[in-house]
């Protein structure tokens, strides 16, 4: 699946999806079974689905109010994509036949106090209106279906669907399925130009290049640089965040965990190693290749996981590192370009590795002709200019 | 559970305390690591990585293999290797799963980090390229720091006992042990600030070091720093390398030379280089039954007869040493298979069944032992200084990773130096001429004025060295392998699928083969396609394997980085292990 062979000169592509993530792939796979033939490129790089820490996230972060307030209407305009995705999951991991480790355990954001609780009654207040189940339980609630947490908790809102996903094994899958559906991949292949044709376009990587009908762009934050090829602004920052892994434990903590008001994601996968993440920054200025971790995140993030599930302090990290979040203004940016027929930009918006399936699913809908039942417009890749 | 006869080396004193492993009462003396009064107790399995698997024991007795995991107390994933018994010490083998242990009252969900103490020097090691280091920059006035991962200095060339009562009688007089407890003796009365127990696990931003000192969370920024990391021995995988009873050489060695015990009764020395003679004799004096060496180097002495004459001329008391070593494999009997190699070990009712093979003909050969000994030559120790963002480059000939450095011993970030045996093998006594060497030169980047006498030590420091660094070349050309480290590996005939490449993680050939789908052949991908190398000991045993199996069979071409980037902690250390301060 590496560098492609000057035999490959001049091939001509239906399709062409740039990025080889969770989304990329999907949208690859959907095209292929549809008896299209479909390449999909990656340049290789470190990050990616593969150092995603496979939370599914279906209540709405309460970062999101701490830090952009001012966005939250509009994402909980799309929190019903969310409950959508979760069962986009479910069908994949049935189809993929696999153990990817799919599990909807329900998820619960965790209150220290009585004002965070009050805080968290709003959001599911909000969260309902648009779609989503949550509900509120208080500190008796909370340590007889979590008897892992701390015991001083004040309560925490509980969603049912949330859960998670083995990010190795589901991208191992994920690529053998679009394998066998006819997909041509390529990953360590880094697009070096994309020019407009009369039918189509050329997609060149060094020394080879393509023809196509269709291009998509689903290369999460790589996506900015290749849709500046075509003349088109989509702002997309890349934020690296933390995350850590401990040795297998036997099973204690059964659901997603997350804090009110502080960052964190604690899971235990299906394999027993406890997950700990949820957005501790990381450091890309010193490291040209991967992004750096910081003491600061490590120690900090295990800290407030110890103060949440003290017996988890007790577990070995095995191991930390930092992935790239892809992020522009919290929303999706999903679909076509008037202008430009036949090119296609999918960058799933906030908790991207969730609605990554779901959003294919639209995308490859949308380019079909077919009615996807949602209304778009608020995710056009055109928002920006 | 695989048990062995009780061998005991050290018959002067009597056990003076007793913990349990497993519900058994285990006699042991003060000062013992858990690992060696559990073999002396004829103890080798120590863990069960998973129901099919038929456990796991001492491997290389030094830290770095996480394989002889316990539970210590309640607390998951102690080495026994690293650990110290006390009276009443409750030891439980490791088990697949970790219990969760929750006794912790709520901490705080903040951290208050302390400011790092600001040593002008700080010496990250304490064998002989770091005690040379230390020693030579406190003589000349610079207030050293000196962090080492055991509880006693020394290194793996110095082993030194744990206490008087721990050194056999066949080694008491030692010369390399006794040259090792001079130098840290010089090395206290210099002046340096020694903290032993003290595993750096990180750094930031390339200054700041971050280490469990003693169980403690401590942090260095030093005005310079010298990385004297040591190495580890290469074990190739074979069929069987994981079964409880096969260790490193440098491990049998550890349990004799610090705590005097034997690691069997009838043990098998297998691999390539000089540790091996070496240690077969030190067993053999000790009275342990070295069934034989099997040796991957040529069998005929005419082609090492040029090499061993300019050993002679650079180094004539380390080329008679080895002479003295031969003789000595000769007083006690010793077989040397040469041109050999371990193929294959499996366990029998008494102990183990290990396959040779000669390498050129092919002609195999069956021997049974207790214990078999494998070192196949080293790695080096350097991802502290792959973390700290030093350049490295990959030598194709050596299979690893090589600090890039200057004449000075100094890396490609100013003021830190790597030197000794992390950066490739060279031996103690060029440890100890680069340790001056980098210390010097510390000195300068100190802003400390350079006179004339620091000058010359500086140039005959150089010379010394060079002359050293002749004298390796003519020792690996003396031990050159019939075929290369890992050929067994390459030539896909040898080993079949089933073979563990990843102890950890216990992945197989196989596997790794069916990832390489197509003509992939990127590590990080076959890493996160198979889990090889993402266990406890970080790929330490099993990626320097894969990059020759995909040299030799995807065409690879290793470059600076084809490894993994390392990964803090660099050791495994839970939350409660990182966070725990001074004050605490």
């Amino acid at each position: 699946m590496s560098a492609s062979t000057s035999s490959d000169f001049s091939r001509d592509f239906d399709t062409i999806v740039i990025g080889g993530g969770v989304t990329g792939l999907c949208i690859s796979r959907l095209l292929a079974a549809d008896g299209a033939a479909v390449a999909c490129l990656d340049a290789g790089e470190r990050a990616g689905s593969t150092a995603n820490a496979g939370s599914l996230h279906v209540q709405m972060q309460s970062r999101l109010e701490r830090l952009f307030p001012e966005r939250v209407a509009d994402v909980a305009r799309s929190l019903s994509w969310y409950p959508k995705a979760v069962e986009e999951w479910r069908t994949l991991a049935n189809e993929l036949g696999d153990d990817i480790g799919f599990a909807l355990t329900g998820g619960l954001m965790v209150a220290d106090n009585d004002e965070q609780l009050t805080s968290l009654s709003r959001k599911s207040q909000l969260e309902r209106a648009n779609g989503v189940h949550t509900e509120i339980i208080d500190r008796h609630e909370l340590a007889r279906i979590a008897p892992y947490l701390n015991d001083t908790l004040a309560g925490a809102s509980f969603c049912p669907l949330e859960g998670k996903i083995d990010p190795l094994k589901a991208q191992a899958a994920l690529t053998a399925a679009a394998w066998d559906a006819g997909v041509e991949l390529r990953t360590g292949t880094k697009v070096t130009s994309l020019t407009r044709e009369r039918s189509g376009f050329r997609v060149a990587t060094g020394t080879t290049s393509y023809g196509t009908k269709r291009l998509v762009i689903a290369a999460g934050a790589g996506t900015t640089a290749l849709a500046s090829m075509l003349g088109l602004i989509i702002p997309i920052r890349a934020e690296p965040l933390h995350m850590n892994v401990t040795s297998a434990a036997e099973p204690f903590v059964n659901h997603l965990v997350q804090h009110a008001e502080r960052s964190i994601t604690l899971k235990q996968l299906s394999n027993g190693r406890l997950v700990i993440g949820g957005g501790w920054p990381a450091d890309d200025r010193l490291a040209p290749i991967v992004p750096a971790v910081r003491i600061s995140s490590l120690l900090g993030n295990l800290a407030l996981a110890r103060f949440l599930v003290p017996a988890s302090a007790s577990l070995p990290v095995t191991r930390t590192w930092a992935g790239i979040n892809p992020t522009a203004d919290l929303l999706s940016v999903l679909g076509s370009i008037p202008g430009l027929p036949g090119l296609y930009i999918a960058v799933p918006g906030d908790a991207g590795y969730t609605i990554g399936p779901y959003c294919a699913r639209l995308l490859v809908e949308l380019m079909g002709g077919r009615e996807t039942g949602q209304d778009l417009s608020p995710y056009s890749p055109l928002r920006f200019s | 559970m695989k048990q062995n006869e009780p061998s005991v080396a050290v018959q002067t004193t009597l056990p003076r305390l007793r913990f349990d492993f497993d519900g058994r009462s285990v006699p042991a003396l003060p000062s013992d690591t858990l690992a060696a009064a559990l073999t002396r107790a004829g103890i080798l399995t120590l863990r069960s990585p998973g129901a099919d698997d038929p456990g796991r024991g001492i491997f290389c007795g030094m830290g770095v293999c996480q394989d002889c995991l316990v539970t210590v107390d309640g607390v998951p994933e102690r080495r026994a290797c690293m650990t110290d018994v006390a009276e009443g010490m409750q030891v439980e083998s490791g088990q697949p799963l970790l219990r969760p242990e929750s006794n912790a009252k709520p901490a705080s969900p903040n951290i208050d980090l302390q400011e790092p103490l600001t040593p002008q020097l700080l010496v990250i090691g304490g064998g002989a390229a770091g005690l040379s280091a230390a020693l030579t920059a406190a003589r000349l006035g610079v207030q050293v720091t000196l962090l080492d991962e055991r509880k006693t200095l020394g290194g793996q060339y110095f082993k030194q006992a744990r206490t008087a009562a721990h050194i056999p009688p066949s080694m008491r007089g030692d010369k390399q042990a006794a040259a090792g407890r001079a130098l840290i003796e010089a090395v206290h009365s210099a002046g340096v600030t020694v903290y032993c127990d003290a595993l750096v696990w990180g750094c930031e931003d390339g200054s700041t070091l971050f280490a469990r000192v003693a169980g403690r969370l401590m942090s260095f920024r030093p005005g310079a720093l010298i990385v004297a990391g040591g190495a580890y021995e290469r074990v190739v995988p074979r069929p069987g390398w994981t079964l409880p009873g096969v260790m490193t050489t440098g491990a049998a060695q550890t349990l004799l030379r610090t705590s005097g015990t034997l690691p069997g009764k009838r043990v098998l020395i297998a691999g390539n280089g000089p540790l091996n003679l070496q240690v077969a004799v030190e067993l053999a004096r000790a009275g342990a039954k070295i069934v034989a060496i099997v040796e991957a180097a040529a069998p005929t002495l005419i082609t090492k007869a040029g090499a061993f004459l300019r050993m002679l001329g650079l180094a004539p008391d380390l080329a008679l040493q080895g002479i003295r070593l031969a003789a000595g494999s000769l007083t006690h009997n010793i077989a040397v298979l040469s041109g050999m190699r371990v193929i294959g070990i499996s366990t029998t009712d008494s102990g183990l069944s290990v396959q040779m093979q000669d390498i050129r003909n092919g002609t195999m050969r069956t021997s049974d032992c207790d214990v078999l000994c494998l070192s196949d030559g080293f790695l080096p120790n350097n991802e502290l200084l792959r973390l700290l963002g030093c350049r490295h480059d990959f030598d194709a000939l050596r299979g690893h990773l090589v600090t890039v450095r200057d004449v000075n011993c100094m890396t490609s970030i100013e003021g830190i130096f790597a030197i000794g045996d992390c950066c490739g093998l060279n031996g103690a006594r060029a440890a100890i001429h680069e340790g001056e060497i980098a210390a010097l030169a510390a000195l300068a980047h100190l802003h400390q004025k350079h006179t004339t006498e620091r000058a010359s030590a500086l140039d005959l420091a150089r010379r010394n060295l060079q002359k050293v660094q002749r004298f390796q070349r003519a020792l690996w050309r003396f031990y050159a392998p019939v075929a290369g480290a890992y050929a067994s590996l390459q030539s896909d005939i040898q080993h079949g699928d089933e073979t563990l490449l990843c102890r950890c993680e216990r992945i197989t050939l196989g596997k790794v083969r069916a990832a390489c789908v197509g003509d992939n052949r990127d590590l990080g991908a076959i890493k996160r396609a198979t889990r090889i190398g993402m266990g406890a000991c970080q790929g330490r045993y099993c990626l320097p394997a894969a990059i020759a199996f995909l040299q030799a069979n995807h065409a690879l071409q290793p470059d600076e980085f084809t490894m993994p980037a390392p990964r803090m902690p660099l050791r495994p250390l839970s939350c409660n292990d990182l966070l725990l301060k001074p004050t605490e």
